[in-house]
């Protein structure tokens, strides 16, 4: 079980979307990180054969993905961004569905449906029309029919966006359990989101890969870039904008401001544990002339 | 296959609401049907024409034709006589009043049967002249005026639009596409399905409101004879002289059926290339009036 991407380049006529990506995926979580803009989209598109890449290759185990087309399409899974339903279905109706646009059989398709509408906690609206569910609910269902054919690949393109923080942990332990078998590319800008489950990290920025490491790996290589300073009252705006701060945080009672710097940006300036979050400020960071 | 058939249909009916667009456009129809009334222009009283249409048998031979023309040299000459009282009357002040408005209102009598009756020699004669012994329908105007309104099927037109817009922009409009294509199904087989059924449904429409604008042709104008020439239909007045009524109909239903679906393809070859829905029913305006305009 191994994706290839080949060189892979994507155009829109003078604009480049994405650029020479080179990536080889094996079973796993990976998190694909970057800006809106970055070609994080565009790049699985063309993972989920829904557009052509202008120049590369996509290779499942050495085989051209779009010369596979319907076996290709057989283990895959996709959840778009903001997906889109037949909203007078029910979320029972939808399911089967897309049962049958993936090639179960009717009686296959039913009991596979039970066991996903279960498996996402909609088994009580199963009959509801998909239009009155909440936004929550309409994601819920959107992974269900990501997993329809037990994918060994699984594309969720900003699968938590506009969930509520109950929502997403329950969703990003779906995810979780999902990923001993198969691919998952997990697709966001929602740092914390991949933090605890995505095992490698893919970052892209103006459609070219700049990084493409294990995630304690490339978190450990913030070590020394990462530095927590007391938030006093007496910090003057034109120092704020100086220390280039990432975040502000709370512990202790105490507020501190997070700052990516390479050098101790202050005497009282602590190093705290890095975590994926600043290694995303430290390369996405736009104050900064759009990061490293 | 028939899984993909089966689920095209249903999300016509439930997402598209294709039944309420079928009871919809089938009740337009049966209204159009029952409330319109014939627009005819005629410089003759069509009542009268009616009744000597039916008072001389519909088929006009040699015999009948003698019988009219005997009868328009009765009417002349009694107009003759009437026009002398009148004119001695109004001109000289012969004669009495009542003799004079007697005169007056015959002469209006005759006037309105002379017309109706040369009406009906002209429409025998020519008639003959394309087919011998076609009969004279006391009914064409209205029909003809029928079938020129209603063959055009302008209900069955809107419904083909609205369908075929319905079920081939559904996955665009919906948002869909993007998890239609990249199912195992993919984009190819649903849009076949959907290709199968615009073809039938297309069909089945086309067929439905011909057939109904048919039954409301028979039981609203008498229209029954079926057998009888085309051309005593003022209608097809120009078509083939050998084709009866039943085939001239058959031949413009065959022709409607191409013409929706011809329709109905367009707008699907227009929803692989574009979105854009109101170009999809320019389209669909543009091949039905270029088609109408054919036959």
């Amino acid at each position: 079980m191994k994706l290839e991407l080949k060189n892979l380049s994507k155009f829109y006529g003078k604009v480049r979307a994405l650029e020479g990506v080179d990536l080889t995926l094996d079973k796993g979580i990976y998190a694909l990180l970057g800006p809106n803009g970055a070609g994080k989209t565009t790049l699985i598109s063309m993972i989920a054969t829904l557009i052509r890449p202008t120049a590369g290759k996509l290779l499942w185990d050495g085989r051209d993905i779009f010369e596979m087309g319907e076996e290709y399409r057989s283990f895959l899974g996709y959840m778009p961004q903001n997906i889109s339903y037949y909203k007078e279905f029910s979320a029972e109706m939808f399911l089967q569905y897309m049962c049958e646009m993936k090639g179960l059989k009717p009686r296959e398709g039913r009991g596979r449906t039970t066991e996903l509408l279960k498996l996402v906690a909609l088994e009580d609206v199963a009959k509801r029309k998909v239009g009155s569910f909440s936004g929550g609910m309409k994601q819920r269902l959107g992974i269900a029919q990501a997993l329809i054919n037990d994918p060994k690949l699984l594309i969720l393109d900003e699968p938590t966006a506009g969930l509520d923080p109950k929502e997403r942990i329950r969703f990003r332990n779906i995810i979780h359990s999902l990923g001993e078998d198969r691919i998952i590319i997990y697709c966001t800008h929602i740092v914390p989101d991949v933090e605890h489950i995505a095992g490698r990290v893919l970052l892209l920025r103006r459609g070219k890969l700049i990084k493409n490491n294990e995630m304690g790996e490339l978190i450990s290589q913030m070590q020394g870039l990462v530095w927590e300073l007391p938030l006093k009252e007496q910090v003057s705006e034109e120092r704020m904008e100086e220390l280039a701060i990432s975040n502000i945080t709370q512990h202790g009672g105490k507020l501190y401001m997070r700052i990516i710097s390479e050098e101790q940006p202050d005497e009282e300036a602590l190093a705290p544990e890095p975590c994926l979050e600043d290694v995303y400020m430290y390369f996405f960071n736009e104050s900064q002339g759009e990061g490293k | 296959m028939k899984g993909l058939l089966r689920w095209e249909f249903r999300k016509l009916i439930i997402n598209q609401k294709l039944i309420w667009l079928i009871f919809a456009t089938l009740l337009v129809q049966v209204l159009i049907g029952l409330l319109s009334k014939p627009r005819l222009y005629v410089t003759y009283n069509l009542e009268i024409y009616k009744e000597l249409t039916a008072e001389y048998g519909g088929v006009y031979r040699e015999e009948v034709k003698e019988e009219i023309r005997l009868k328009l040299e009765e009417y002349a000459i009694k107009k003759e006589e009437y026009q002398g009282i009148v004119t001695g009357y109004e001109m000289y002040g012969m004669g009495i009043q009542e003799e004079y408005e007697s005169a007056c209102f015959y002469l209006t009598e005759i006037n309105i049967y002379e017309s109706a009756l040369r009406a009906l020699l002209a429409k025998t004669d020519y008639l003959d002249s394309v087919k011998e012994h076609s009969p004279v329908l006391t009914y064409d105007l209205e029909l003809s005026d029928y079938l020129e309104r209603f063959e055009i099927n302008l209900v069955s037109n809107v419904f083909c639009l609205l369908f075929s817009v319905l079920l081939f922009f559904e996955s665009s409009i919906s948002g869909m596409d993007q998890l239609l294509t990249p199912s195992v199904t993919g984009r190819k087989r649903i849009r076949l399905a959907k290709w199968v059924i615009a073809m039938v449904l297309c069909v089945l429409a086309t067929s439905l409101f011909y057939l109904l604008g048919f039954l409301f042709a028979v039981t609203r104008w008498n229209f029954c004879s079926l057998d009888i020439p085309a051309v005593s239909l003022e209608y097809f007045k120009q078509w083939p002289k050998n084709l009866s009524i039943l085939e001239a109909l058959g031949v413009l239903f065959l022709y409607r059926q191409l013409q929706s679906l011809a329709a109905v393809a367009l707008v699907g070859i227009w929803s692989r290339f574009s979105k854009n829905i109101i170009g999809a029913a320019v389209l669909f305006g543009v091949v039905t009036v270029i088609m109408y305009g054919i036959l």
